[in-house]
């Protein structure tokens, strides 16, 4: 009998855990980092009084979720994460077209990223393509900084670059693209593969061989600038470069999730996040990126825009899966493969 | 007082399931309510508004038609009620009315969803159906349990499986809950296996992605890269192999020798599975990374430039042989226990050595532990994602290859659900293999006999070996955990190290506020939840992963291999594939459960079900079946045999599927990823945004703190598990 | 240990136990055992004898052919449905369950209450010369004794069928005889 009150009493409490989070006014999915996400729950429930409920994922595993859960939608509204996955979103048709009042206050490419993809989506800060090294290790192995994409096949550094694997992440994508639009497809590749011969991993995640730097495990990591930056802020001695032969960038992005169940407040959240108050609160968090509203204000730590030569990125063709999955075999079999 | 119960048509528990049926039907609401511990629909409508209306309300009001047809499944069972058990037409009322009722749940539950009919040609058989249906609640639930123990009183009393009622319902349940929360699951995420793009089946697709050289390439046989599916297999070989020797190495040395500290040496051995993931691996690379301590200190010595070996095989291996040690431990220490010391004894009277009885006697009664532990390890492996994201280097591995093809930049499924497919058969392989090993041998050393006698010492020859792998593993394992600690109260791991306790602060800070105690620090929310949800799956996994033990090793039935290595089968998928497919499974009717905190209650406990099943199994394959006959004949059902004389003989067992169970909620990462929500986070995933937003202090301090509570829970599930006292003498050293 | 009058008797109609379907373990068997009589079953090893008492116990099922227990056919049930109690060949003793707890292991499922389960526990004892032994484990006992508690454990139940399964087998010729004249006399109370 002491059995079955036990049993009863375990039903009892998981009885408790079966309540969802559905009693929110507004779901959003957040793929930026912990703090940010935060800041932007807290600041617009302060704002609207709308309850939020806030889970944070990476772009990737919110993709994930929003694919599979497209048969009935639980969330409303995905902000942050790198804009790939948001137009792969668009074009599976997982969002919502809308075009928010707040759109004339936007970058150019901002509003050129949201045209490309039927309006399902609008880029919400924008960071360059670059590397950061470990300082103290250079110094300590007495070898010259480097400046541009060109220095990193340089034979000194052999096995001390890192970067990830554009099969897993979104940031390797974004350099393979970027070096097929910067030195054409055939120059592109060959770059790869000079390129392949310094690589000591490739890494799965796209933050990674950043991370690796701080502590030591490599010299050199191609990032995102604002991860880069993010390291030093934190503490490990990293350098961020901003590549002298220029560089592509990826546009942060946010959609309206397709059969939203709270479509109101999902606008709502969208337009004040295209607000300058919004995007201010960037700030308060260490995002070096620089957001979206032409208002916004910039960290005196953010990679400086005007000084990075940036090149005219297509998201429309790089974005789209066909040319993904082209571009990815490519490597695979004609870089990946070589010895090193 | 049995001869009376069968003569009188009494049926207490026909009887209870009847009443239970027809509360779910006539009484509850059918549908879920929105918060389920919310009483307020009593007051708000029910029992006539649709929302809330019970199946019979519905059906009077001439809504949902279709559930009409379950009311002669509830009315059948009435009718048998003044029958015999033994009376043919008792059996086949029973059998027929909870087989159709449950059928019929189940296919109106499929059939129709939120958009009507869920098929097209359901569709085209009917015609559009202008109606829809939300996930089952409370009334539907009940009324199927309902009538799955109608249907298996039937045929108990048919006579399958010698009539035995509890055995045939806990068979039939269990099928039950492993069929809706592992296969559905499971085949839902497979089917995309054969998906084609754009949409539809195919069966030409999926060669060409199966074949790829990345999964099955041999390129390192000749200076390359060799495939996932080779590397995962080394690695996992490897990985089953030193775990499943260096646990038995453990409990020898608890078991037989003279050790003195054997408590802190059981902690010890606890302790890598009580850590939450990523924390092992950053320890590692600040030990034998690039820039870690042990490389550049040896680098120095012999002159030569540090290297990043580490990273790949070498890194995993450590990692994973280190993660994994204390699972084959756990299994391993219950059945080198139960050895009988008698036959030990015999083989030593016998003119046997110590050592000739060690390997001719000891060791081959434990095969059924090292075959389970080997599996174990195997499996675990396999489906380890953490250790090789972190320490893998270009050593892929079919988990991470799984996961990115999930979430990467490809965004691939059935590309994963192939890698998944093949990590399957890898799985299987391992498992029929260990069953081969095992073959027909019985292993029962816990006879009816009483058996007084003393495990021997181990033989010098392997006494020293042993204590040197011990002491050199544990002083590792020792290390490793300082360096964790250290890094907790440091200001940057690795870089400044400034003795700091800011980030157990900013994690667990308590304020005192106008309305008391404030829990102010911002991981206090997903320790809680942790820590609720951990609590509630461990004894359900030890529960479930002990009655399915219980019906392997004791109840013979048709389809038991199939059986077994279904309940196998959640813990073999790596849990990024389990997070998907459950969202695929259960976001939707007839079961819509994501976004509470029931999803990783019920994930939990499939996942971690199989260790209460290996370590049950191993420990009941030592238990004379004559102990269950004869509390049979001596008038005991099976569920007070299994109450009173299994279960209190399997007590190490019990506590190795609590503490894993309990252990792994607290710590696992995988599947938990993609069912967290808002309200209902979890520690792991709030470490592994720290971790991704370099708050390594933070990060590890946490991990601290969920280290000890977690061994304080070990040592409290100790007590209350407490050791059951056999009378065997104790062993020469005196210890216990 | 009195007057029972719940002995039964059993009688076997054309019963055959099949493993398998290959292994033939007891072909045929007709036989019927008057209530309160002794019988012994004997034959060379492997002959079916511990399959038959498993039949009446119930721990197997007869592929063919029909049991009664008294008058009721319990071909079809369980062996915790039969009023049939077995001393094993192993004794089967619970090693984590004192002397005196195996012996009343099956009184508490047979509706006695916490004194009366005691007393007909340490009767069943004193019946078996264990006075004294009843808060020891098994293993602390001699085998002769140990066969003894098991003995008591199905005797105490008082059931319409008393199976022993080579109960003497592993005793010296002295307990024999007396483990021997202790079922003889119970028998002949029983009765």
């Amino acid at each position: 009998m002491k059995n079955r009150a036990l049993l009863g009493a375990a039903l009892g409490a998981s009885a408790a855990l079966a309540a969802t989070s559905a009693l929110a006014d507004l779901n959003l999915y957040c793929s930026a980092q912990e703090e940010w996400c935060q800041i932007m729950e807290k600041s617009f429930e302060e704002a609207t009084g709308i309850d939020v409920a806030m889970t944070r994922k990476s772009s990737g595993e919110t993709f994930a979720q929003v694919q599979a859960e497209a048969a009935n939608p639980k969330g409303d509204v995905w902000w942050g994460g790198t804009g790939d996955p948001h137009l792969q979103a668009a074009e599976e048709d997982l969002t919502e077209p809308y075009v928010s009042p707040m759109r004339d206050q936007l970058h150019p490419w901002a509003i050129r990223q949201a045209e490309s993809a039927g309006d399902k989506t609008i880029g919400i800060y924008s960071g360059a393509l670059g590397f950061g090294y470990n300082s103290d290790m250079l110094a300590k192995a007495g070898l010259p900084a480097p400046a541009c994409w060109e220095d990193l096949t340089k034979p000194e550094y052999k096995g001390m670059v890192q970067m990830a694997n554009p099969n897993s992440s979104g940031t390797a994508y974004t350099t393979l693209a970027t070096m097929v639009q910067l030195f054409g497809e055939d120059g592109g590749f060959d770059y790869m593969k000079r390129l392949h011969s310094n690589i000591n991993q490739y890494t799965k995640s796209g933050s990674a061989p950043i991370k690796a730097a701080g502590q030591g495990e490599t010299l050199i990591g191609i990032v995102f600038m604002h991860d880069a930056v993010a390291q030093t802020v934190a503490g490990f001695p990293i350098v961020t470069v901003a590549p002298c032969e220029g560089t592509g960038y990826e546009i942060g992005s946010m959609s309206i999730i397709k059969g939203a169940r709270n479509m109101e407040e999902a606008k709502k959240f969208y337009d004040w996040a295209l607000s300058v108050e919004a995007q201010d609160l960037a700030l308060q968090v260490n995002a070096f990126q620089v957001m979206s509203n032409v208002g916004a204000a910039k960290s005196d730590k953010a990679p400086d825009l005007a000084s990075i030569k940036l090149i005219d990125y297509d998201f429309k063709t790089y974005g789209s899966s066909d040319e993904r999955k082209r571009l990815l075999a490519k490597w695979d079999n004609d870089v990946s493969t070589l010895p090193q | 007082m049995t001869a009376q119960a069968s003569a009188r048509p009494a049926h207490p528990v026909l009887i209870f399931w009847i009443i239970a049926g027809w509360v779910g039907y006539a009484l509850l609401p059918w549908y879920g309510v929105e918060d389920f511990y919310d009483f307020r629909w009593l007051a708000d409508g029910w029992p006539l508004d649709p929302d809330y209306a019970p199946a019979a309300f519905l059906v009077g009001q001439g809504q949902k038609l279709w559930l009409a047809p379950l009311l002669p499944a509830l009315l059948a069972p009435l009718l048998v009620l003044g029958r015999r058990k033994s009376d043919p037409v008792f059996a086949r009322v029973l059998t027929a009315a909870g087989a159709f009722g449950f059928a019929w749940l189940v296919a109106q539950g499929l059939g129709i969803g939120l958009r009507g009919f869920t098929a097209d040609w359901l569709t085209g058989l009917f015609g559009p159906l202008d109606d829809r249906q939300f996930g089952m609640g409370y009334g539907a639930m009940i009324t199927a349990t309902a009538f799955l123990f109608l249907f298996t009183q039937g045929i108990a009393a048919r006579g399958a499986v010698n009539g035995d009622v509890f055995v045939t319902s806990a068979i039939a349940g269990v099928i039950a809950v492993v069929g809706i929360f592992v296969f559905f699951p499971i085949a839902k995420m497979l089917l995309a296996a054969f998906a084609a793009e754009g949409g539809g089946y195919s069966v030409t697709g999926f060669f060409p992605k199966f074949i790829d050289g990345r999964i099955w390439g041999l390129g390192c046989l000749s200076g390359g890269r060799c495939g996932a599916a080779w590397n995962s297999l080394v690695l996992a070989i490897l990985v089953g192999v030193l775990t499943t020797a260096l646990g038995l190495a453990f409990a020898l040395v608890l078991t037989r020798s003279g050790f003195r500290y054997k408590r802190l040496l059981r902690a010890l051995t606890v302790l890598p599975i009580i850590t939450p993931p990523f924390v092992i691996g950053l320890a590692i690379i600040l030990l034998f990374g690039l820039s870690g301590t042990v490389t550049t200190t040896l680098a120095d010595l012999l002159g030569v430039p540090a290297t990043r070996w580490i990273y790949g095989l070498p890194g995993v291996l450590i990692a994973q042989v280190l993660a994994f040690t204390p699972i084959a431990f756990l299994v391993l220490i219950g059945v080198v226990e139960g050895v009988s010391p008698s036959m030990e004894e015999a083989a030593q009277t016998l003119r046997a050595s110590r050592w000739q009885t060690f390997r001719t006697v000891s060791l081959p009664l434990m095969r059924p532990g090292l075959a389970n532990a080997f599996l174990l390890g195997f499996i675990e492996s396999m489906a380890d994602f953490g250790n090789p994201l972190v320490l893998g280097g270009n050593f892929d591995v079919l988990s991470t290859e799984i996961f990115f093809a999930i979430v990467g930049a490809q965004y691939d499924q059935s590309r994963a659900s192939i890698l998944a497919l093949v990590l399957l058969g890898f799985t299987l392989g391992a498992f029929y293999l260990q069953r081969f090993w095992l073959g027909r041998k019985s292993y029962t050393t816990v006879t009816g006999k009483g058996d007084a006698g003393v495990h021997p010492a181990m033989p010098a020859g392997l006494a020293v070996p042993v204590y040197a792998v011990v002491a050199l593993w544990s002083a590792f394992t020792l290390v490793v955990y300082g360096m964790i600690l250290y890094g907790s109260v440091v200001q940057l791991w690795g870089v400044d190290n400034t003795l700091t306790f800011k980030h157990y602060l900013t994690a667990f800070r308590i304020d005192w506020a106008d309305s008391g105690l404030r829990f102010s620090g911002s991981a206090w929310d997903s320790f809680w939840t942790t820590i609720l949800i951990a609590t509630l799956a461990a004894p359900l996994t030890a529960a479930i992963g002990l009655i399915t033990a219980y019906l392997l090793t004791r109840q013979d039935f048709s389809g038991k291999r199939a059986f077994e290595f279904g309940t196998m089968l959640s813990f073999a998928i790596p849990g990024t594939v389990i997070g998907v497919a459950y969202i695929l499974a259960f976001n939707v009717p007839p079961i819509e459960i994501t976004g509470t905190g029931l999803i990783l209650v019920i994930s939990f406990i499939f996942r971690n079900m199989p260790v209460g099943v290996r370590a049950g199994i191993a420990s009941m394959s030592q238990l004379d079946k004559s102990l269950d006959e004869s509390s049979l004949t001596l008038g005991a059902n099976s569920w007070q045999t299994f109450r009173r004389v299994i279960l209190p003989l399997l007590r190490p067992a019990i506590l190795a599927a609590l503490v894993y169970s309990f252990v792994r909620a607290m710590t696992a990462i995988s599947a938990v990823i993609f069912l967290v929500s808002a309200r209902y986070d979890m520690a792991t995933s709030y470490i592994i945004g720290r971790v991704e937003n370099n708050d390594y202090g933070l990060a590890i301090a946490y991990s601290t703190a969920l280290i000890f509570v977690m061994l304080a829970a070990v040592g409290a599930l100790q007590l209350i598990v407490g050791r059951t006292e056999i009378g065997r003498r104790m062993t020469q050293s005196g210890s216990h | 240990m009195k007057e029972n009058s719940k002995a039964a008797s059993v009688r076997f109609e054309n019963v055959s136990k099949v493993y398998g379907g290959k292994v033939r373990a007891v072909d045929n068997i007709t036989l019927d055992v008057a209530a309160g009589t002794l019988v012994t079953l004997l034959g060379p090893s492997g002959c079916g004898k511990t399959t038959t008492l498993r039949m009446i116990a119930g721990l197997e099922m007869a592929s063919e052919g029909r049991i009664f227990i008294g008058d009721t056919d319990v071909t079809r049930l369980p062996a915790t449905d039969r009023d049939v109690s077995m001393v094993f060949q192993s004794y089967a003793l619970f090693p984590h369950m004192t002397v005196l707890e195996n012996v009343s292991y099956g009184l508490k499922f047979s509706g006695f209450n916490k004194t009366e389960t005691r007393d007909r526990a340490m009767a069943g004892l004193a019946l078996v010369g264990l006075n004294g032994f009843d808060s020891r484990l098994p293993s602390e006992l001699s085998g002769g004794q140990q066969q003894r508690v098991a003995v008591a454990r199905a005797l105490v139940l008082e059931p319409q069928v008393l199976l022993f399964d080579e109960p003497l087998s592993n005793l010296d010729a002295k307990l024999r005889r007396q483990v021997r004249e202790e079922i003889r006399r119970s028998s002949r109370t029983s009765a």
